[in-house]
């Protein structure tokens, strides 16, 4: 099931990203400091595309610690409680909840981190984290692999994820809260390429997105495409047939590229990706950029942004914070411009209905960016027919929100 | 009003056997008085191009002087159009080329074409992208090329020597050697290949070398400006940033251009003949004298 060049190459849209270009979007907009490690990276990441030896240990790790292959799980629970009596589609979860650490982040993390080590020859590791799951990832995959490990978080983040913070203390990593602009994950990302700017000789920037420079949307979406190879084989073991559509939330969008990949040349397959709406689109403060119909550059990429008329990025608003980010990845921005893949969003609201509903009904606690996803369903569902088979990525687990989402609750009128 | 163009007064600089100097401020930072009060004292105090940040939300190069700086900055509503009004008022004030030092984004915002045309109207002679490599958005680099907008090109110590001339191809101004790796502002050591580096730039381009990034002090100055040992070169001159917004901010606008009186006067005195670490260039003769 691991990404291997052959997979890729019958995909129409490997070739363009292979360069690092999604039509218009994508590229590489970085200082110049930064410009021979990339090029690096890109190297490395060829010659292990041909390696079957990485791709075996890959697997092997995925598999043995990772817990792969996630299940797909059908919920039976939400088809009668959200469906017309009569129409009720069919639905299934994609648990990478269930994935070691608690969302999908790992995958691209251990990928990485092998590359690191196996491949690069780098030591020192450093990564962002918005909601905390990419840097317990990270940590997780540099304690596994014995490298130094730093995740820059910003400071709202961890006061919102301080369990995730002690999570990625107690397995060894440096934690470092980013002051500056908002203290979030825009700002982490800002920091952490700070530090790779300064530090580039010795350390390996672990990205957690399919954002960037190239070639990390490449890197991160091969890494994350597990996920929808795992996916297709279920479902077709399952139900005989492909699904009707494929929901995923969309932060930077590596859950939801890492689902929708396998299935982009299955034309009959609706894809639909769910931005966070936050206190409404109309409001200003949101994270839903395919909302406003801005392209501009942040962080090395070319891309969909929430941005003012001035070019300054704005600050964005999430209950989630892995959705609380300004730009989308570049393959996200030609998947909406070419209409293959719907773009949606759901609010900080209709997302903690989701989260609480999700629970109860399913005895699945969602995290608060999956929530979005299931969000969504509920739209879906109440307007679908039997013959619908929809599949959601459940991305990651709830625990890391249970307490700000109790917090929330708490405040509410 | 005039436009003065980076390129030929570095050149000059350079063919009078000195050392150029490129002071670096943050627009309308602290506050526009103090500003304008040090920008019209620069060319006085010996510096040859202005090198005028404009402040950007995420500036992931920036070291912390330059990101408090670029925040205060934008909540003060500095932006690029009002950068550019700043220029067409006073840039004959200030009796030097200007040069936009700018995160791409604010540029592609604005309007690439639109951009350009009102820079050529403010006098602008230059810009410096940080993070533009020239492989990206040919059509910037056209539109700047095609209204003689001079552009300037930062090369890393990372940079391999491979990739020189591309980045020198692209530029039409100067060439911006970074002196280490990291972000602005840091004061550590300067990179052990820093003059090789310059020595490798020469030979792929006519254009001045300047080195920036780190330089706190006169004596940081001469050292960079005297130039490397053996098969290192010196540069044809220095830009100096963070260290100035700081004085800026806690000592004010004649502190500023003093100390900067006092690089010019050290470049002038001590950069050429000095002995200190990293003068051993090329017989003995002052910065930019190896091209007379």
């Amino acid at each position: 099931m691991s990404p291997s060049p052959s997979d890729n190459d019958a995909n129409p849209l490997a070739s363009s990203s292979d360069t690092g270009r999604f039509g218009p979007y994508g590229g590489s907009f970085i200082p110049e400091t930064l410009s021979a490690a990339l090029d690096e990276l890109v190297l490395a990441y060829e010659a292990v595309r041909g390696e079957p030896e990485f791709w075996s240990e890959f697997d092997r790790l995925l598999a043995r610690f990772v817990g792969r292959p996630t299940p797909l799980y059908r919920v039976e629970q939400l088809e009668r409680a959200w469906a017309e009596p009569g129409k009720a589609p069919r639905i299934y979860f994609k648990r990478e909840d269930l994935a070691h650490t608690g969302a999908h982040k790992i995958n691209n993390s251990l990928g990485q981190a092998l590359l690191a080590q196996s491949k690069l020859g780098k030591k020192r590791i450093i990564a962002e984290t918005g909601a905390g799951q990419h840097g317990v990832a990270t940590a997780t995959a540099c304690a596994l692999l014995g490298l130094d490990c730093v995740i820059y978080m910003g400071l709202e983040d961890t006061r919102r994820q301080a369990l995730n913070v002690f999570r990625m203390k107690l397995l060894g990593a440096e934690v470092v809260a980013v002051e500056s602009g908002s203290q979030t994950l825009k700002d982490a990302i800002n920091e952490a390429m700070r530090d790779w700017v300064t530090n580039v000789d010795d350390t390996h920037y672990i990205l957690g997105s399919v954002l960037g420079p190239h070639p990390f949307p490449t890197i991160v979406r091969d890494f994350q495409s597990v996920i929808g190879k795992e996916a297709r084989a279920q479902i077709l073991d399952a139900e005989g047939r492909l699904p009707t559509h494929l929901v995923a939330c969309v932060g930077g969008g590596s859950n939801a590229i890492g689902l929708f990949h396998p299935f982009l040349a299955d034309s009959d397959v609706a894809m639909i990706a769910v931005e966070a709406g936050g206190e409404g689109v109309d409001t200003g403060r949101h994270a839903a950029r395919f909302a406003e119909k801005k392209v501009g550059v942040l962080h090395g990429t070319k891309t969909y942004l929430l941005e003012d008329e001035n070019g300054q990025i704005r600050e964005t608003h999430s209950v989630s914070a892995g959705l609380d980010y300004p730009a989308v990845g570049p393959e996200h921005a030609q998947l909406h411009d070419e209409g293959r893949v719907e773009y949606v969003s759901a609010t900080d609201e209709e997302a903690l209905a989701a989260f609480q509903d999700c629970a109860r009904l399913t005895g699945i606690i969602p995290a608060l960016e999956s929530a979005h996803a299931v969000a969504h369903l509920r739209k879906l569902a109440a307007c679908a027919s039997d013959s619908d088979l929809i599949l959601v990525n459940m991305s990651g687990r709830g625990d890391k929100d249970v307490q700000s989402v109790a917090r929330i609750l708490e405040e509410a009128p | 009003m005039s436009r003065l163009l980076p390129r030929s007064v570095l050149q000059a600089r350079r063919d009078a056997g000195q050392s150029a100097i490129i002071p670096y401020f943050t627009a309308g930072y602290p506050d526009w008085d103090a500003f304008d009060a040090v920008a019209s004292g620069l060319k006085r105090a010996g510096a040859d191009v202005f090198e005028l940040g404009v402040p950007f939300s995420d500036p992931l190069a920036d070291g912390k002087t330059i990101q408090r700086a670029s925040q205060a900055a934008l909540e003060a509503g500095v932006s690029l159009r009002v950068i550019l009004e700043k220029v067409r008022e006073r840039g004959d004030d200030w009796g030097l080329p200007v040069v936009l030092m700018t995160y791409v984004n604010p540029i592609v915002a604005y309007g690439i074409e639109r951009f350009c045309d009102d820079a050529v109207t403010a006098g602008v002679g230059g810009v410096l992208m940080s993070d533009l490599p020239p492989e990206e958005i040919p059509e910037l680099w056209k539109a700047l090329a095609d209204r003689e907008i001079e552009t300037a090109v930062l090369v890393a110590p990372t940079t391999r020597a491979e990739r020189i001339p591309a980045l020198a191809a692209a530029a039409t101004g100067f060439l911006y050697c970074v002196s280490r790796t990291g972000v602005t502002g840091q004061g550590h050591s300067f990179a052990s290949n820093l003059h090789a580096q310059v020595a490798r730039i020469h030979d792929q381009s006519e254009l001045p070398v300047v080195v920036g990034f780190g330089i706190r002090s006169p004596e940081d100055a001469v050292r960079v400006a005297a130039g490397g040992g053996g098969e290192g070169e010196s540069p044809d001159g220095v830009v100096l940033g963070a260290r100035l917004i700081e004085m800026l901010e806690t000592d004010g606008a004649d502190a500023v251009l003093e100390f900067l009186s006092g690089v010019r006067a050290a470049l002038d005195d001590g950069g050429v003949t000095s002995g200190g670490p990293g003068s051993g260039h090329g017989g003995g003769a002052g910065p930019g004298a190896r091209r007379d």
